[in-house]
């Protein structure tokens, strides 16, 4: 099901960031060397004085099944992912800057809510039922 | 066309995803900073062969990445 | 029970193991109307309109109930395809080491060698409805199934896609009742009777015919079919009468791919890379009966000084046509070599090898993603009339223009700014990195205040404009342009990695709603916001029960708080303003009031009124460009520089007594001198203003009043609307 993720930011020195640590059971994404996504709230510690934590209310996102998932991606995404999970990638999805976090199981598609239309035009329905 | 721009933080990605920058072709020779920058805008050596270019991966991290590109052959070759 | 397809109207039955082609010749029709069929996707002579597409080859096609073939019109282009029904086909994205391209024996044993070397391979081949429509640079393949298109980023490609047989090159080849020896083959397996039949050449094994002597000079017909075929032995020319010629003119290999893949990692084996030996030169007759070109329009071409082989392409259009010179080349090389003395190299192939639909073009492509702020539903439901502009969607009118703008100037309304580009920068050299980048004064910034900024490039242009507001904890808030921010975070990133700073683009994590009119203040004080921030002050306070940062700044004109919130909380925050604004007759306004409201304050809006060698000096904007600030900043040399050179352009307002539009003319004395850029009738003043580029005349002074749209146009300061800014301020 589509929902509004729980996202803080965490733009810190790379470094500091390598050091951070993120709330238990959450994703961190790091989508750049500097830039840390994390999904699923908590505090996150980061020994940066000039560090950037601000909660983010900009993003969405669907778990999907492993095998629909990869069906989606063989018709969608020109770039293979990666062949190892638990696994993050981000690229163009169908045209959309699409995150990914794959484990065993599921994958969860993240992208900005602001093209959540193009995101359900491009997806299978059953998918923001 | 499926030119392949690898990202140093993403991977391997299509064309589509990256916005071209410019030809990374100031001189080493050019100390100064606004001199740096005044020819950065306005003297093009357009070269042939390899060149260091900037793209910015849009699709992925947003951030610049330094490719050298052929410009004889359109290949990436580092 | 046999089955059945329709062909032109008529029951064509066809049995297993047909092609559409080989039903089609059992029943006496040939869908081209003649030609020496090849029966393997080689020559244009099987092609056919199929279920509304046009170009099938229908040798390629196995049949099926239902299938509706028409031949191509003999005197006109085909059909295209229907409006509808033909949309993409699904795509599929393959990666792997080597792709080979043809399965037969080499084909085979390429694939084997690969496999056994531990490389992954895809095969393709059109044996199995697997078409290779084109190589691309990458390397990377594209084909064509029945159900898909495939595209295969791969490393290495291998071409076995062995031989055709050469077409015939002489009078009578259009004529019906010509194939080649393995087309003859396969039409006698599939049980199709060929009468009497001759060979030309060495003819297939176990093939009942006649073989003729001699080199073949021509076919001779009656009605279209072919009654005998013409060869020249040493005792003269032999007629011999016939129902079918099979021949065996040679091979050439089929290398299209090969030479499309030049200079990538292709390698070709089997017959498809053999010696390309060329026929004799031909006498007469056609030789592209793609696009009918015959010996004689050859002939024409050399004669006018086309002796390349690339310009007699061009010249005549042999091989641009459905087959893409396997019918041509051998004799066009043949031709050129014959009258110059030289044989040439084929000419450059590129994709696509197969005819294409529009829909099978698009596949895997999908629009520019236009995303929509979290109030797009509001819009929506307000009767908004919805338009892309700067990247997203946006609400133009909502239908009441003249509504929209009243409530602005005479009581307040709410507007939708979520599409800002808003960036966070914090680090130690934050504020010397916003020195550098903005020519403002950026030190002097207090905390709780923000300025109106330019951004400039090296050469001193503006290309975007924006808010720069300092934070209590020594951050700074940055807005941009909506249609510019993207570029503005590329133009931030890259200057900004010299310095040690951290930036967080939320331009699509933060909505904004502007709230503007002489009752703003009211309209806040009953959302709970009793101490609003003072002009040019921005403030974290809630507004109506939802956490926001508030600025105080004015596009309008008139006194505006811009409320900055988690999008999340939007729809909440702009049915509340709408709910408590009631009674002070609240009505929101779109893009298109915003441009005139605006336009009366004399505000540009960078992409629209400016280009792309706007200086400050020449919008009129050196009070925003400090040239003289302590510290260097991006452009300053290259402002400092054309400062120094005479004025040549200046953009300045106009009024006029009746309407212009944007990008009317200015004329001075009969002198073009320059163009509007926004133009408006302004409710308020009752007259027309416009913002224009005036160029300065010959005698290089700037024209006073000039001539718009045939009407005179007096230049008159801006802002039009409120000079002192006592609104904003108030
Ligand atoms: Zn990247």
């Amino acid at each position: 099901m589509l929902e509004v993720l729980a996202v803080t930011r965490v733009v810190a020195a790379p470094d500091s960031l390598d050091r951070a640590t993120f709330p238990s059971g959450s994703i961190v994404l790091r989508t750049a060397p500097d830039d840390a996504m994390v999904i699923g709230g908590g505090t996150v510690q980061v020994d940066d004085l000039h560090a950037i934590v601000r909660e983010d209310a900009g993003w969405s996102g669907v778990w999907v099944n492993r095998a629909p998932s990869e069906a989606y991606l063989q018709a969608s995404c020109s770039w293979p992912r990666p062949s190892v999970r638990p696994a993050f990638a981000q690229g163009a999805i169908a045209h959309l800057p699409v995150k990914l976090w794959l484990t065993e199981e599921r994958t969860l598609f993240v992208f900005p809510t602001a093209l959540t239309a193009d995101f359900v035009e491009r997806t299978p329905q059953e998918w923001s039922a | 066309m499926s030119i392949r721009i690898t990202c140093e933080h993403c991977g391997t990605r299509p064309l589509e995803e990256y916005v071209y920058g410019e030809v990374l072709d100031v001189p080493a020779t050019i100390a100064d900073p606004a001199e740096r920058n005044l020819d950065r805008a306005f003297n093009h050596t357009n070269p042939e062969g390899p060149v260091p270019e900037a793209w910015f991966h849009l699709y992925g991290c947003r951030r610049w990445i330094t490719i050298v590109r052929d410009t004889a052959t359109d290949r990436i070759v580092d | 029970m046999s089955q059945m397809f329709d062909f032109a109207g008529t029951d064509v039955a066809f049995i297993d193991g047909d092609s559409v082609l080989t039903a089609l010749v059992r029943a006496g029709i040939y869908p081209a109307g003649g030609g020496a069929l090849c029966c393997e996707g080689d020559c244009p002579h099987c092609v056919a309109t199929i279920d509304g597409i046009s170009y099938v080859r229908t040798c390629q096609t196995a049949p099926h109930e239902n299938l509706k073939v028409q031949p191509h019109p003999i005197d006109d282009y085909p059909p295209l395809p229907p409006d509808r029904g033909y949309g993409a086909p699904p795509i599929e994205y393959r990666q792997c080491d080597v792709v080979v391209i043809g399965q037969g024996e080499s084909g085979r044993e390429a694939s084997d060698r690969a496999t056994t070397s531990g490389r992954m391979v895809e095969s393709f081949d059109a044996n199995r409805g697997e078409e290779v429509i084109g190589i691309y640079d990458g390397p990377m393949v594209i084909a064509r199934t029945p159900e898909r298109i495939i595209h295969v980023d791969c490393e290495e490609i291998v071409v076995a896609t062995g031989a055709a047989e050469l077409q015939p090159a002489c009078p009578g080849n259009d004529l019906v009742g010509i194939v080649t020896g393995r087309a003859a083959l396969r039409l006698v397996a599939q049980g199709v009777g060929l009468g009497v039949t001759v060979a030309v050449g060495k003819p297939p094994n176990d093939l009942d015919c006649e073989v003729v002597e001699g080199t073949l000079v021509r076919f001779e017909g009656v009605d279209g079919r072919l009654a005998a075929v013409v060869t020249r032995t040493e005792s003269g020319e032999e007629r011999t009468p016939c129902d079918t010629a099979v021949l065996n003119l040679g091979i050439y290999p089929r290398d299209g791919l090969a030479r499309m893949g030049n200079g990538l990692a292709v390698s070709v084996v089997g017959d498809a890379g053999r010696d390309a030996t060329v026929p004799p030169c031909p006498s007469e007759g056609v030789i592209c009966p793609c696009n009918n070109v015959d010996v004689d329009d050859l002939q024409a071409v050399w004669d006018r000084g086309f002796h390349e082989i690339e310009l007699v392409k061009r010249a005549t259009l042999a091989g641009t046509g459905t087959c893409q010179g396997m019918a041509c080349m051998p004799y066009l090389r043949s031709f050129l070599a014959d009258r110059g003395a030289a044989l040439q190299p084929p000419f450059t192939a590129r994709p696509v090898a197969r005819q294409l639909t529009i829909g099978e073009m698009s596949a895997g492509e999908y629009d520019r993603p236009v995303p929509r702020t979290p109030l797009h539903g509001e819009h929506l439901a307000l009767g908004a009339t919805m338009d892309r502009i700067g990247g997203w969607w946006r609400p133009w009118t909502y239908g009441e223009l003249g509504a929209e703008y009243e409530a602005v100037r005479e009581r307040v309304s709410i507007g939708d700014v979520s599409t800002l580009g808003k960036m966070i920068v914090s680090g130690p050299d934050a504020e010397s990195f916003l020195e550098y980048i903005y020519p403002t004064n950026i030190s002097t910034i207090e905390s709780g205040r923000s300025r109106y900024v330019l951004m400039l490039n090296e050469r001193g242009y503006v290309f975007d404009d924006g808010l720069v507001s300092r934070e209590a904890d020594g951050t700074f808030s940055l807005t941009f342009t909506s249609g510019g921010a993207s570029h503005a975070e590329m133009w931030m990133r890259d200057w900004g990695s010299k310095y040690d700073v951290r930036m967080l683009n939320q331009s699509m994590s933060l909505a904004a709603i502007n709230v503007t009119g002489p009752l703003a203040k009211e309209l806040l004080a009953k959302a709970g916001v009793v101490d609003p921030p003072p002009y040019m002050g921005h403030a974290d306070v809630q507004v109506a029960g939802v956490p926001c940062k508030v600025f105080r700044l004015s596009f309008t004109g008139e006194l505006s708080f811009e409320l900055h919130h988690a999008i999340d909380r939007s729809v909440e925050l702009w049915r509340s303003l709408l709910d408590l604004g009631g009674e002070f007759g609240i009505y929101p306004h779109g893009l298109e009031a915003l441009q005139l409201l605006r336009l009366e304050k004399g505000h540009i809006l960078v992409g629209i009124d400016t280009d792309f060698d706007s200086t400050p000096r020449r919008i009129q904007h050196e009070w925003a460009c400090k040239i003289d600030k302590p510290t260097d900043f991006l452009g300053r040399p290259s402002v400092v520089r054309t400062n120094e050179i005479p004025l040549d352009r200046l953009l300045v307002g106009f009024r006029t007594e009746r309407p212009t539009v944007d990008g009317a003319l200015l004329y001075s004395n009969g002198e073009y001198c320059g163009y509007v850029t926004s133009a408006g009738w302004s409710p308020t003043l009752g007259h027309g203003i416009s913002m224009a580029w005036l160029y300065h005349g010959s005698d290089g002074q700037l024209p006073g009043d000039v001539e718009i749209d045939g009407t005179t146009a007096t230049r008159v300061p801006m802002p039009f609307y409120d000079p002192e800014g006592v609104k904003a301020r108030a």
